[in-house]
């Protein structure tokens, strides 16, 4: 699953939380942000929060 | 939730962990069955760890120890049977827990709390019952396609391409280091005894220095995110979400109200117990711990009543992490 930079930035947080919309109920989208942030953190700078 | 992020290269899944799941002491042909050695620049990711809340006390105090040992990066012990090990790991961990885990608080304070808190909160319980209801059966499905855009979001954005974090503004980054302080001195917790209830020694509070990293860091990756270069003031107020979150939550909704009731004459303990809605002997001794703390003063203005009151510098302390009036400045 390798992307570009570029590709980055055609693949937006909205879509991920739409997805999650979509199938599940969640009032509180920030949730989802902060998983997916620690997770990103961790891919980008090995360091965890 | 937490699955949706199963099968991410960076990930490792597990149900639970035991006292033995992260340093073993064992070899097996040689090899080390060590979870911690797996970890390096990952997320551990634990989808139900209420059941490590549930573990006899000195396995549970064994596992936070050797959590506590692994947050720095490094651990060394030394087993009977192959000698002294060291490992080198830097990891991430995210665990889903019930409530338990605020009964835990003392413990987990005790030996040095290393853990951010997100509480997940429904004001429309009915509707999230029936998407449940909707889902029976479906499950799978929904895994495979959370899965398949978390796995393409983080995929899309951890290209290491030597890109800096995103900056966090100076008036942003000062707030953060007020929250850390509140946050460090508010999850103190005060050591009484299991059975007389007395304080058992004065609680010395942390210092927020850990504190501010970890939510510094959180709102720079926050913003990565949202694939900005700078932290925003929404980044700042999902992190002070984090920060009341991590605090008990009985604490938080006390230091509110005395916030609240700064301008206010000392307020008794029948009227905080009151305004916080918990019975007056429950809040008494939270009040007492607060004092403890030097967060609140209290005075007796008459024989066997107290009044409690707010002090200076936790108002100015909170009014830095509350007042975002500079903050719509600075949007305008």
């Amino acid at each position: 699953m390798n992307m570009s930079k570029d590709e980055a930035t055609t693949y937006p947080i909205e879509l991920v939380l739409e997805e999650f919309q979509k199938h599940l109920y969640i009032e509180d989208p920030s949730l989802i942000k902060i998983v997916t942030a620690t997770v990103v953190s961790i891919g980008i700078t090995g360091d965890p929060v | 939730m937490i699955r949706s992020f199963d099968g991410l290269e960076m990930v490792v899944s597990i149900s639970t962990l035991t006292k033995n799941s992260l340093v073993s002491g064992q070899r097996t042909k040689g090899s080390d069955p060590s979870l911690l050695p797996h970890l390096d620049r990952k997320i551990l990711m634990i989808k139900d760890a209420s059941t490590i809340l549930t573990l006899p006390k000195d396995d549970k105090a064994h596992i936070f120890s050797q959590l506590r040992d692994a947050y720095d990066g490094y651990m060394g012990k030394a087993f009977g049977n192959i000698g002294p090990q060291q490992w080198k790991s830097r990891f991430g961990l995210i665990a889903g827990v019930t409530p338990e885990i605020d009964r835990q608080h003392s413990l987990e304070q005790n030996l040095g709390e290393r853990f951010l808190k997100v509480r997940t909160k429904y004001v429309n319980r009915l509707e999230a019952t029936r998407r449940a209801q909707a889902n029976i059966g479906k499950d799978d499905q929904i895994r495979e396609a959370l899965k398949e855009v978390t796995g393409k979001f983080t995929c899309a954005h951890t290209i290491s391409d030597g890109q800096p974090l995103p900056a966090i503004p100076g008036y942003l980054a000062s707030k953060v280091v007020s929250l850390a302080d509140f946050l460090a001195l508010g999850r103190t917790a005060v050591v009484r005894h299991w059975k007389t209830g007395q304080v058992e020694y004065k609680p010395e509070p942390e210092l927020g220095t850990r504190l501010c990293k970890q939510l510094t860091k959180l709102s720079q990756s926050l913003a990565l995110v949202d694939d900005l270069s700078s932290v925003t003031l929404a980044h700042y107020v999902i992190v002070r979400r984090v920060a009341e979150d991590t605090l008990p939550k009985k604490t938080l909704e006390l230091l509110q109200i005395l916030y609240n009731f700064k301008d206010q004459e000392p307020k008794s303990t029948q009227e905080l117990a009151l305004a916080v809605g918990y019975d007056t002997d429950t809040i008494r001794r939270d009040l007492d711990d607060l004092r403890l703390l030097e967060i609140v003063s209290k005075e007796a203005p008459h024989p066997n009543e107290f009044v409690w009151k707010i002090k200076p510098d936790i108002v100015r302390l909170m009014a830095d992490i509350y007042d975002i009036s500079l903050e719509n400045q600075h949007l305008k």
